[in-house]
C-alpha cells in the first residue's frame, strides 16, 4: 500500500498521440508489479522555466500511482524509472512518495483551468 | 554666571501654558506637523514588512506543494533565490519543507534555478514591481492593526 506521484515531461516536437502512448506504456509496466494508475492529469504544453535538452516547452503529465503489493514497490519503481530514463520522448520525470492521492485537481490544473476560463470568456463572446 | 540663563531660556517656551507633566512631550508640535505630510514610520522598511506568524502553520494554512508554482513564487526573490525566513515569517520546519518543494519544482522546470536580470531592460519594470509591492505593504499595514489581514493583498497581486 504505497502511493506515489509521477510527473513527467514529454518533448514538444512529437505527435500528440505520443502523450497517450507513454501513459499506456507506464500503466503496462506498473501492471506487471501490481500497481495502478489512480489519477492522470494532463497539464498540456507548458513553457519550461529553462531549456531541457534544448527544448523550451514540453507536455506535462501528472500521475497518481498506487502500488498494491508491498514487496513489489521497489522493483516496480526501479523498472519504471529505468524505462523512463531510456525513453527518448520523456525528457524529465520525478517520482515523489505521498501519503495519499487527492481526487481533486492539483494546484497546477486549477491554475490552468482558471487561465483557460479567462481566455475563453472574451473569445466565446466574440464567436457568438 | 554664563551657564545660568541658558537652561532658563530653554524651559520658558516649553512651559508656556502647559502643565509640568507634559513638558517632556514638548516635541509633539513637531510630530503633528510631520504626520500631515509623510509617515516616517514606513521609511527603511518599504519593501518587506514582517508578517506575524508563519503562513503555513495553523488550521487554515496553505499546504506546501511542489506543484503550486504560484504559491512557491511568493517565497522567491527576483533572482529566483529562496527568500530567508526573516523576511517571509515562515517557521523553521516549514521553511525546510518549502525548500524541498522548491527544489522539486525546479527539477520539473516549473521554477527557474536562476533568473538573469538584465539591468538595462529590466530596471523600469523591476522598479515598478517594487513600488507596487511597497504600496501594497503600506496598504496592508493599517488593516493588519485593525483586524487579521484577509487574502486581499494576494488577490491584488494576481
Amino acid at each position: 500500500m504505497a502511493f506515489y506521484e509521477l510527473t513527467y515531461i514529454i518533448r514538444p516536437d512529437v505527435p500528440t498521440t505520443t502523450v497517450d502512448a507513454v501513459a499506456t506504456k507506464i500503466a503496462d509496466i506498473l501492471k506487471k508489479y501490481k500497481g495502478k494508475v489512480v489519477k492522470t492529469e494532463q497539464w498540456g504544453l507548458r513553457t519550461m522555466a529553462y531549456a531541457i535538452k534544448k527544448h523550451r516547452k514540453g507536455y506535462y503529465t501528472l500521475m497518481g500511482l498506487h502500488m498494491q503489493a508491498a514487496d513489489m514497490v521497489q522493483a516496480g519503481l526501479a523498472d519504471l524509472e529505468y524505462q523512463l530514463k531510456l525513453s527518448d520522448d520523456v525528457i524529465r520525470f520525478l517520482t515523489v512518495s505521498v501519503d495519499d492521492i487527492s481526487k481533486e485537481p492539483s494546484a497546477m490544473l486549477k491554475a490552468k483551468n482558471r487561465a483557460d476560463e479567462a481566455a475563453e470568456g472574451p473569445t466565446s463572446a466574440h464567436s457568438a | 554666571m554664563a551657564m545660568e540663563p541658558l537652561p532658563a531660556a530653554r524651559k520658558k517656551p516649553m512651559t508656556k501654558g502647559k502643565p509640568g507633566a507634559k513638558k517632556r512631550f514638548g516635541g509633539g508640535d513637531y510630530a503633528k506637523k510631520d504626520t500631515g505630510k509623510y509617515t516616517p514610520k514606513l521609511l527603511g522598511k518599504a519593501y518587506f514588512q514582517r508578517r506575524r506568524g508563519c503562513p503555513f502553520s495553523g488550521p487554515k494554512a496553505a499546504k506546501i506543494d511542489y506543484k503550486d508554482v504560484r504559491m512557491l513564487g511568493k517565497y522567491l526573490s527576483d533572482f529566483g533565490k529562496i527568500l530567508p525566513r526573516h523576511l517571509t515569517g515562515v517557521c523553521a520546519a516549514k521553511q525546510r519543507e518549502l525548500a524541498t518543494a522548491i527544489a522539486r519544482a525546479r527539477m520539473l522546470a516549473l521554477l527557474p534555478f536562476v533568473v538573469k536580470v538584465d539591468p538595462a531592460t529590466d530596471r523600469a519594470e523591476r522598479q515598478e514591481r517594487m513600488a507596487a509591492r511597497a504600496a501594497r505593504m503600506a496598504d496592508r499595514a493599517p488593516r493588519a492593526e485593525a483586524a487579521p489581514a484577509p487574502a486581499q493583498p494576494t488577490v491584488q497581486g494576481e
